[in-house]
């Protein structure tokens, strides 16, 4: 099963994402696992990582951190992927993967087909912008990418600054 | 009854909520004051951020009926600059506490509100 997240800055997706997580795993009984992906530099981004930390502390999460790929070894759990924007950012700017929607995408369904995937995204497609290559090509691989996870997945959820707007499947 | 409104720039939020639920211009006030509505709360964010205005919002509601109009913002590229990217966190909070704080919350598109709760 795969259960996509999004939402804007601030939105409160992760916290509707690992509540979400949290229900699935005592309902399934398999064990929550938290795929961090944020390469995090600086004050702001130690700030930023021990706000996700706090908020997640005491719910059972396993962390992996893995900025770069992500890890295939895991079977038989709730794996909550958090998130997918930084995982993309890393592969192109970070890492210069050669076709990192191809790569990123064999890496979910390599997840998705032992776990319980629940994914978090950011929708960073509605600001009119006018921005360099670079980050024109983010946005549009950004956004295959959110197109194809929300093909593959049983519930797309978008927050709303904490309320869940439900684009496919239910939501209880 | 707490009402919260938001949406996007120019979608005629404030125009929703003078409609929807009567108000006279006089009823509404860009601060928190004793008029009914409040409305551009993005714009207090920036001057005193998100936990000032959730403090002073508190005790305005227990004076009665309120009606909160706010830009939706985030929804795009992360921004280079520390301090708009801070702006556009604390905006999130601030209608994160508020939807949950509300009795009634609708996001107006094109003039056309859809209540989320």
């Amino acid at each position: 099963m795969i259960a996509l997240f999004s939402g804007g800055s601030g939105s409160g997706k992760s916290a509707m994402a690992e509540a979400f997580a949290v229900r699935v795993s005592q309902e399934s009984g398999r064990g929550l696992y938290y795929l961090a992906t944020m390469r995090a530099s600086g004050a702001e981004g130690a700030a930023r990582v021990a706000k996700h930390r706090r908020q997640r502390a005491g719910k059972g999460f396993l962390t992996v951190e893995c900025p770069s790929r992500l890890p295939c070894g895991i079977a038989g759990g709730t794996v909550l992927l958090e998130c997918l924007s930084n995982r993309l950012a890393n592969a192109m700017f970070g890492d210069g993967e050669r076709d990192p929607v191809v790569r990123i995408l064999a890496e979910i369904d390599a997840l998705a087909a032992s776990n319980d995937l629940i994914v978090v995204t950011n929708e960073v497609f509605s600001d009119g912008g006018a921005y360099d290559a670079a980050t024109c090509a983010y946005i549009e691989n950004l956004g295959k990418l959110n197109r194809a996870l929300a093909e593959r997945a049983a519930l797309v959820i978008e927050s709303v600054y904490s309320l869940p707007i439900v684009h496919k499947g239910v939501w209880r | 009854m707490i009402v919260l409104v938001f949406g996007g720039r120019a979608q005629g939020k404030t125009e929703y909520l003078r409609k929807r639920f009567s108000l006279a211009p006089q009823d509404i006030a860009a601060q928190i004051g004793a008029q009914k509505a409040i409305v551009h709360l993005e714009k207090l964010v920036r001057q005193e951020g998100a936990a000032s205005i959730l403090a002073k919002l508190e005790q305005r509601f227990a004076a009665g009926d309120c009606f909160l109009c706010c830009d939706e913002v985030g929804m795009g590229i992360v921004p280079t600059d520390a301090a708009e990217r801070r702006y556009r966190d604390e905006v999130g909070a601030l209608l994160c506490a508020l939807a949950q704080r509300a009795d009634r919350v609708v996001r107006v598109f094109a003039g056309i509100g859809q209540v989320l709760k």
